[in-house]
């Protein structure tokens, strides 16, 4: 089922209903417990890298490996056809013939989407510019659902880079599908995009943009953070003037929530500050535990026979 | 019949372009480079209509439009209708229809998007450009690669030439 509607991949956080995403959240739990590592036995997944990433590479990759599966790829810089001029397009319709799925990041807007036009094999996009990162988005649910216990009734904030941010677009989708109050906090230059808004607003999904996070910190129940980039950013200008704009320190925590829990996709620079690492509120480094989790279910949801 | 018909001369074969938006038919003809064409036109600008307030009207003798050029007029008018003429008689009339998705006629302005790349080779992505229409009125349509969200007066068509021509500079 879930395979059939996911045969073109993921590409967006849009092709996920309510159903779908407590599907991948029980088959993510099962993984935890799963001794089957031959499960993709003879199956390769080659990860195309336009641009660079660690976490989401060896994730995706150790995934794979744990469930029996085989990597091929590279990673910008390694890559001599794209630099003699060699369209996507045409990569892909070579790669496709080596692998079973394709997972893709690139610096473009649509990258995953033109993928999946060319490509007979399933397509996952992890990252596409400052487009989305619908598998990221995943795993954050996955990981405020095993902490806070459900989804539903939640006061969500999002704070950071919410213009470029692409695990926020695809988060903000995702979250859609659930009864959350966001809280959108970001400087007035990097407030989430119109196209995220529109599709909140058809959805009848409440919001609220704010500037000050501190005053909100009583009442949520997550706070997700993210970098503020600096390569998304044409005017080196404006990138200083925001950098750091926001940063979480330890005296932040004092007003929130006794189950109130600090979330960041990582990596991140100054936004979080050190003392705050050792709080049992900040599970930044356990979401990549679910992450694995995540991609190990998406893995063997897309590539099991 | 009525006033409106009177002030506009009739035409002997060719198209008529009416229930066009006010202000428009300038633009109608600039972006579907009809206005390049030798023949005959006549123009009304803000006529006076009883379905709308005013209305702009273009007919041209020996003209027949084709597909691309009826989505564009769909896209910058959606009330606009589309008389045929033969020997003074209307042969066919048909109102235009703005397509769910919108392909190869538009040029998405995101420098990122990637319909835009542009290849070391100094080539393009082997794609045309693809958009969804999310709402008519207010026209609204979504680029399928990159999502960005574009009103009316912010599309920009591919024309022909391969001069981008934009519709906000058009309208004032
Ligand atoms: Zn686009």
């Amino acid at each position: 089922m879930f395979k059939e509607k996911f045969g073109e991949g993921i590409i967006s956080a849009k092709q996920f209903n309510r159903e779908d995403i407590e599907y991948l959240l029980k088959k993510s739990r099962e993984m935890v417990n799963s001794t089957n590592t031959n499960l993709l036995k003879g199956k390769i997944l080659a990860t195309l890298f336009f641009e660079p990433s660690t976490r989401t590479r060896l994730s995706f990759e150790s995934a794979m490996y744990r469930l029996g599966g085989n990597v091929i790829g590279f990673q910008s810089g390694e890559v001599s056809s794209i630099k003699k001029g060699e369209s996507l397009a045409d990569t892909i319709r070579t790669v496709e013939n080596y692998c079973d799925c394709i997972v893709i990041r690139h610096s473009m807007e649509g990258a995953a989407k033109l993928a999946s036009r060319f490509s007979e094999v399933p397509i996952i996009n992890a990252g596409s510019g400052s487009g989305e990162h619908p598998t990221q988005a995943l795993l954050d649910l996955l990981t405020i659902k095993e902490e806070c216990g459900k989804l539903d009734g939640l006061n969500i904030g999002i704070m950071g880079d919410l213009k470029y941010g692409r695990t926020v677009h695809s988060l903000a989708v995702l979250f859609s599908n659930f009864n959350v109050n966001l809280y959108f906090i970001s400087p007035k230059e990097l407030t989430i995009r119109n196209q995220e808004k529109e599709f909140l607003i058809q959805r009848q999904i409440k919001f609220k943009e704010v500037i000050q996070y501190r005053s909100l910190l009583d009442l949520l129940d997550v706070l997700y953070m993210t970098r503020i980039q600096r390569e998304r950013f044409v005017d080196v200008e404006e990138y200083e003037k925001v950098k750091n704009v926001y940063i979480f320190k330890q005296e932040d925590l004092v007003n929130t929530k006794n189950t109130f829990i600090l979330m960041h996709p990582l990596p991140r620079i100054t936004e979080i500050s050190p003392d705050v690492d050792s709080s049992k509120k900040a599970i930044y480094f356990k979401q990549t535990s679910y992450g694995l989790m995540m991609r190990k279910a998406i893995l063997a949801e897309l590539l099991a026979d | 019949m009525s006033e409106d018909k009177l002030k506009i001369e009739k035409i002997r074969k060719g198209t008529v372009i009416d229930h066009i938006n006010a202000g428009y038919a300038l633009t109608i003809l600039d972006l579907t480079g009809i206005a390049e064409s030798p023949n005959l036109m006549t123009i009304g600008i803000n006529v006076l209509s009883k379905k709308i307030p005013k209305k702009d009207i273009i007919k041209i003798e020996n003209v027949f439009l084709n597909e691309i050029q009826m989505q564009q007029i769909s896209i910058l008018s959606p009330n606009a209708t589309i008389s045929l003429i033969e020997d003074y008689k209307v042969i066919e009339k048909k109102k235009v229809k703005i397509p769910e998705i919108i392909k190869k006629l538009i040029v998405c302005q995101n420098i990122t998007c990637i319909t835009n790349a542009e290849l070391p080779s100094g080539g393009k992505e082997p794609i045309d450009t693809e958009f969804t229409v999310l709402t008519e009125k207010p026209l609204k349509i979504q680029c399928v690669y990159c999502d960005r969200i574009y009103k009316l007066d912010e599309i920009t068509f591919i024309s022909k030439g391969r001069k981008e021509k934009k519709i906000k500079q058009q309208i004032l």
